[in-house]
């Protein structure tokens, strides 16, 4: 048996979603939300064809979720996969409504014939498989940009009618911040750093580790330390590293839920009582100031 | 019109107890203020009161109702049953159900936070079984009397935008200070009213997902521990045990 299988892409983060999709059989189309540019790259993936929806300039993305929705419906599709983006979510959330079908989330693979999806609930603390008909599965992460084939499929655009609810007011641009999605180690800082200038301190050992920089709600949101965008938690980002190493950070549940998919979660507090040591796979009792220039040295060491 | 805030629609995920099978046995679960509930009140509080309109909380839990109505709800609808362990479809379902109760509720404003399964998609479920378009992660909400505006952070930039009729907004966690109800708000709340609906008046219905199979995760992580006493000696003991475990 075969199936018809979608893509819902908002930017070009779609390899694992492109991974996924290729498990099932059948053709696996594309339907994008955004410019010329976005559409152009992801035609020369590994799919059959491109369904491109362009918002008009200076219009909100958001504002065209139904539009995209109903259009990927009409084309009755069995499977369809998509990303955690906010409007990746939205358009899933019409689909849902269109096709009459669950939203399946947190989303971490996809098996086929038929059809079948493995997803984490309860903030990680059980796994699922479920079916249903269609498909719609929204994957934790859909991965980075995909691998460019030789020849472009064909493209083909889809007009929207211009929005009337949402209007852009202003958009400052602002450095886009470090994926932490996609990174492989990650170094998070809360509390229990003293001053914002010892951010170097654990910069050096994100360095030592060849690891991102991340942050507690505190640090990422209150303080304002770090980027918003290295909030780690359920207001922040979910991420699925190899390696967490958390400095100054007691483990509350509402950060602990963005690491559930960590491999390797390593805890630096000087709290025996720490929360976050019920929580990690190893962790040093001590003082950040003193541990963290030491774990800088140990790692510069040779292996035993 | 009205601003509805929907609030307390999920259960806190730490309050699932979990079975080796897998099974959730969410009959502990507290209600206590979850995920951005305040922020969400405090935002449709401050909302209502400058565009002059009324502040209606709706809420999964008949128990929840006074919680909202003390920091600022005008009124509360409150469905009478235990949804615990329900789909986010149907959490999504019953609240815009209750949404389409209140008249004149262009604005549905609800918390962002991952505390349903896990996704943060109730949200967007609700604004599409509403039909309407929703705004997420929104960093701040303000109004200059009549219209509403938006402010979100992209990848790469920050947006404002104007929001001119019906949407969904879900709010972030620091789009709002919450406020601390005193005494007086805690009994001014009980003069105002709470509407209890059950659930088959509401008529709704959710597609649901077959469940094939379903089991705990090791989720309960063992930690080996290291005494930083000797901070030299805890992280070369940390380095070689991550070194062994092929961590680094
Ligand atoms: C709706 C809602 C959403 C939230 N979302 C998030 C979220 O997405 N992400 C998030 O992170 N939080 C979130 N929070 C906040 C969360 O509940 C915690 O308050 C927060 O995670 C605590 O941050 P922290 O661990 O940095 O600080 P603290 O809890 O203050 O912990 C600091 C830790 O540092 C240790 N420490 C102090 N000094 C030292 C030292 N010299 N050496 C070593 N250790 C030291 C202390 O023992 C302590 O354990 C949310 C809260 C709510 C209500």
């Amino acid at each position: 048996m075969t199936f018809n299988t979608w893509i819902i892409a908002v930017d070009n983060r779609i390899a694992d979603l492109l991974a996924a999709a290729a498990t099932v059989p059948g053709e696996v189309h594309v339907a994008v939300l955004g410019d010329r540019d976005l559409a152009e790259e992801l035609a020369r993936t590994d799919v059959a064809d491109v369904l491109w929806f362009e918002p008009p300039a200076g219009s909100v993305v958001e504002e065209y979720a139904g539009q995209v929705a109903e259009a990927v419906a009409a084309r009755k599709p069995d499977v369809v996969l998509t990303g955690p983006q906010d409007a990746a979510r939205l358009i899933a959330g019409r689909l849902a409504a269109q096709l009459r079908t669950p939203l399946i989330t947190s989303v971490q693979s996809i098996e086929a014939d038929p059809p079948v999806a493995t997803r984490l609930t309860v903030s990680g603390s059980v796994e699922q498989t479920v079916s249903a008909s269609p498909l719609l599965a929204v994957l934790d992460s859909p991965g980075g940009a995909p691998e460019a084939t030789d020849a472009a499929v064909t493209i083909d655009q889809i007009v929207l009618a211009p929005g009337t609810t949402i209007s852009m007011v202003s958009a400052v641009p602002r450095a886009a911040g470090a994926d932490l999605s996609t990174a492989d180690r990650v170094v998070a800082v809360g509390r229990g750093l003293a001053a914002k200038t010892d951010l170097g301190l654990v910069r050096d050992l994100a360095t030592a580790l060849g690891a991102q920089v991340a942050g507690s709600l505190p640090l990422a949101e209150d303080l304002g330390w770090l980027d918003k965008d290295l909030c780690v938690g359920i207001s922040g980002k979910q991420i699925s590293p190899a390696l967490y190493l958390a400095v100054g950070i007691s483990g509350q549940m509402q950060h602990m839920a963005g690491v559930t998919r960590a491999q390797k979660v390593v805890a630096i507090n000087n709290d025996p009582e720490a929360l976050i040591f019920g929580k990690c796979d190893y962790g040093i009792v001590g003082d950040l100031y003193a541990v963290v220039p030491a774990l800088v040295s140990a790692l510069g060491e040779p292996r035993a | 019109m009205a601003v509805v805030v929907a609030f307390k629609w999920a259960p806190d995920p730490q309050d699932g107890r979990v079975a080796d099978d897998g099974a959730i046995d969410w009959s502990g679960a507290a209600t206590s203020a979850v995920g951005d509930d305040a922020v969400a009140v405090e935002v449709a509080r401050q909302t209502a009161e400058s565009l002059g309109q009324e502040a209606v909380g709706i809420t999964l839990g008949r128990k929840n109702a006074d919680w909202a109505l003390a920091r600022g709800a005008d009124r509360v609808i409150a469905v009478d049953a235990d949804l615990a362990g329900a789909s986010d479809d149907l959490r999504a379902a019953v609240l815009a159900a209750l949404a389409r109760r209140v008249d004149g509720a262009d604005t549905v404003i609800i918390g962002d936070s991952a505390v349903d399964s896990g996704a943060a998609v109730v949200p967007s479920l609700l604004a599409a079984t509403l039909g309407r378009p929703g705004l997420l992660g929104a960093t701040g909400v303000a109004t200059d009397g009549t219209a509403i505006t938006v402010e979100r952070r992209t990848r790469d930039a920050v947006v404002t935008v104007k929001v001119d009729g019906p949407a969904v907004i879900a709010v972030a966690a620091d789009a709002a200070t919450p406020r601390v109800p005193g005494m007086r708000d805690v009994l001014m709340a009980r003069k105002r009213p709470i509407e209890t609906v059950e659930l088959a008046e509401l008529g709704v219905d959710a597609p649901g997902a077959e469940l094939l199979t379903s089991r705990r995760t090791d989720s309960g992580r063992q930690a080996q521990l290291f005494d930083g006493a000797d901070p030299q000696q805890a992280a070369r003991q940390l380095v070689a045990a991550l070194r062994s475990a092929e961590a680094v």
